[in-house]
């Protein structure tokens, strides 16, 4: 979390002590704040403040978009691909277990085709779920191109076919504008950009779109429950932050993704996310490579003892065997590499020294282990 | 005994039973002996008199001390076969009805249902009723209390137990102990204690038979983690109270894992991993005078306890190895593991062994004699020299 952000935090918590749906003076002045970072937000997205939501972070944005299948009358087909994120591909049990057919796209080498997308759409395709930027290889899906193939069905079927896209990896960090995307829905949490863990952002524009808990009303009833407005108002300054410095860090963080994948390449690793590219095929932030045949976890350990941090597959997954390496099993990677896979994450503050320090102890650690050159 | 009353006079009274102690000949005092000193160590700092009457421990302890104590000593101090809170009184028959009463408003006969057995011995026949009319008349005073209970002479679901000794001491259904015999008087043992299920029952199944045991693990990191140490250090601790305390020995293993990777052929790195294991066992045991090594072996559970690669391993031990485990089910050890409490600790998902030392196609049947040669080339006597003296060591109580 920035410190501009924990700032603001604080000033908004200290300042608007009333609920904003409370009636009361302190209650309508928290109130009219939250409306005016419901502009902000949806200022910051390129979108209208009707759209914005806000939430507890990504898993919970993901959530309402897909529970509302569940209150269909006729179940139909949900279309997605092999390396969402668990927020999305947990639900294939539930709404299985209650008709729908969930059908999941390889993404070889990380990405959709539109080839297969195509080949997977038929009348009873209801939602297509497609996320922006993968958050194991950093790859970045044609989410344009997709909305315009997914309209165009829609248009054939007679019906229309609803497009969610999980962004939680893509704001703040590559250039992404909703009035530039025909999405209908998209989640966001703030954590990725500096802001503060337990808050995020649905952006919807579809009312069949419903509520997944009961409660006050409050977000439209979309997202019943008294609204963080202290952490609003921090991830807004976060947000703001972010995008106004994006291009900047942006050429910044791909240089440190140079030197990272020049050291994995010299040692003898095997890339597993892209090599090359620009801004539209990956992002910078996350790098993913495999250290076979040494194990993600011995590596990270010794990494960890060396004061670096970094994860294996999926982070929000890596308690659970098996699950971590479901994304690079989508990317139809080998087992071998799926189960050395080691991720890298550059932050807004990661500075040079620190990454030169990284590519250091990355060679010296393979080699004690008894591999590298 | 006068002397002795005094001293219990205003303690609570637990009436402990004993099983296979009472059937030894000569050497029972030794057996009782260790079985006294383990349940008043595990009682202490409460103040506690152990007395033994007619095949029965009389466990006087102090006031203060809780009952859960109490109760959590003799539930996990092997030797004790059951146990029952009683109550004393004199040989009057108002005071009698009155403990009786008391005894009633408790579990098992607090809730008032099911069928139930008032038992009678009178140890002084000088007492003026009978054994049935001791058992008639109170029994009588339970329907009264619990009228919604029947009697049932032969499978009652609880019993009440009345003796006319000295002074009458009256008390419900025990409450069963783990049975087995005093840990400490088998000797001592070494336990080669991984973070799975198995070679914590196969622990605790030795301690049953009275085999004090320190534990030893092989630790190899970063090949494997420090949660992983954790959890082992943490089901030592679980099945400390059933050993009377246990010293957790830890040898950092990893050059000699790295070593066998190096030096021996794939589908044998288990064996001879295991091989080594046996020799750093036997150092390690003869240093801290343990006289067997215990392991958690199954036979044929895995490609390393198959019955060749037993014999394999088994040929690398100077010590007797005891595998408790050695035929029983995993659904079995699996139910051991649920009741002694380690089960969910066993299953906590870090490895103990990496998979960079697992071959893909380890060598099931394997000859003694050819694996030996295997071992001899390795030549990793020196690594294993060192593992023996690097070794951490971490003491766990007997109070759980």
């Amino acid at each position: 979390m920035s410190q501009s952000a924990i700032d603001e935090y604080a000033r908004c918590a200290r300042e608007y002590t009333g609920n904003p749906s409370s009636t009361h003076p302190l209650g309508l002045a928290a109130g009219q704040r939250l409306d005016q970072e419901r502009r902000k937000t949806a200022s910051l997205l390129g979108t209208k403040p009707q759209n914005v939501f806000f939430t507890s972070g990504g898993t919970e944005s993901d959530s309402i978009v897909l529970a509302s299948l569940l209150k269909s009358p006729t179940p139909g087909e949900i279309v997605t691909t092999a390396i969402e994120h668990s927020a999305v591909l947990e639900w294939r049990k539930t709404l299985e277990s209650a008709g729908w057919k969930f059908i999941t796209l390889p993404c070889p080498n990380g990405y959709l085709s539109l080839e297969t997308l195509e080949n997977a759409m038929n009348e009873k395709v209801r939602m297509v779920c497609v996320m922006k930027v993968n958050n194991v290889t950093g790859t970045v899906q044609d989410t344009k191109a997709i909305a315009k193939l997914i309209r165009s069905k829609a248009m054939q079927y007679g019906r229309p076919i609803h497009f969610h896209c999980d962004a939680v990896q893509a704001l703040g960090k590559v250039p992404f504008r909703l009035e530039e995307e025909d999405i209908d829905s998209a989640a966001f949490s703030a954590h990725k950009f500096n802001g503060p863990r337990g808050v995020g952002i649905l952006y919807n524009r579809n009312p069949s779109v419903t509520a997944l808990s009961r409660g006050g009303g409050q977000e439209k009833g979309l997202r019943p429950g008294t609204e963080n407005l202290a952490g609003i108002c921090a991830m807004n300054r976060a947000l703001e932050d972010a995008l106004a410095s994006l291009d900047e860090r942006y050429s910044q963080i791909l240089a440190f993704r140079c030197k990272i994948q020049t050291t994995l390449k010299d040692i003898g690793l095997k890339m597993l996310s892209p090599e090359s590219g620009t801004e539209n095929d990956f992002s910078p932030y996350i790098v993913c490579a495999s250290v076979k045949p040494v194990p993600s976890e011995v590596f990270l350990r010794v990494m960890a003892d060396k004061g670096f941090c970094l994860s294996a597959g999926s982070a929000c997954s890596s308690n659970a065997k098996g699950k971590a390496e479901g994304v690079l099993a989508g990317m139809n990677v080998e087992p071998m590499d799926r189960r050395s896979s080691i991720r890298i994450s550059c932050g807004s503050g990661t500075t040079e020294e620190e990454v030169d320090l990284l590519c250091e102890a990355l060679r010296t650690t393979y080699k004690e282990l008894g591999y590298g050159r | 005994m006068e002397g002795r009353k005094s001293e219990t006079e205003g303690m609570a009274l637990y009436l402990i039973k004993l099983g296979e102690i009472s059937l030894k000949g000569l050497n029972r005092g030794f057996f009782e002996k260790k079985l006294k000193n383990n349940i008043k160590l595990k009682i202490h700092p409460y103040r506690s008199v152990l007395t033994r009457e007619k095949g029965r421990f009389y466990l006087y302890v102090d006031p203060s001390c809780p009952d859960e104590h109490v109760e959590r000593t003799l539930k996990t101090t092997f030797g004790v076969v059951g146990f029952s809170r009683a109550l004393v009184c004199n040989k009057d028959w108002d005071e009698m009805c009155a403990c009786a009463k008391t005894l009633i408003e408790k579990e098992p006969f607090a809730c008032g249902e099911g069928t139930f057995k008032v038992e009678a011995r009178r140890g002084d026949k000088s007492f003026p009723m009978n054994s049935y009319q001791i058992e008639a008349n109170l029994g009588g005073i339970v329907l009264d209390r619990h009228p919604s209970m029947k009697v049932d002479v032969h499978k009652p679901q609880k019993e009440l137990m009345v003796e006319v000794r000295d002074k009458v001491y009256m008390y419900t259904s025990p409450v069963d102990g783990p049975g087995g015999l005093p840990v400490g008087t088998a000797g001592k043992g070494l336990l080669l204690l991984s973070g799975g299920i198995d070679s914590p029952v196969a622990g605790w199944r030795m301690a049953k038979r009275g085999l004090k045991q320190d534990c030893l693990y092989f630790h190899a990191y970063p090949y494997t983690s420090e949660q992983a140490l954790q959890k082992v250090k943490d089901l030592a601790r679980l099945i400390a109270p059933y050993n009377m305390g246990t010293n957790l020995v830890v040898v950092n293993f990893t050059e000699c894992e790295l070593w066998i990777k190096e030096h021996s052929k794939e589908e044998e790195h288990t064996l001879m991993m295991r091989a080594c294991m046996m020799k750093v066992a036997n150092a390690i045991a003869k240093k801290r005078d343990c006289k067997v090594l215990v392991t958690g072996e199954a036979l044929g559970q895995v490609a390393s306890q198959t019955l060749e690669s037993i014999c394999f391993t088994n040929s690398m031990s100077e010590l007797p190895v005891l595998r408790p485990l050695v035929a029983m089910d995993k659904g079995e050890i699996i139910d051991t593991a649920r009741a002694i409490g380690t089960y969910e600790t066993s299953i906590l998902p870090y490895d103990d062994c990496c998979v960079v030392f697992s071959p893909k196609h380890p060598l099931v049947r394997p000859d003694v004699q050819a694996q030996t040669v295997s071992y001899r080339e390795m030549g990793i006597e020196e690594l294993l020299a060192k593992a023996i003296d690097s070794v951490e060591e971490f003491p766990m109580g007997y109070n759980a």
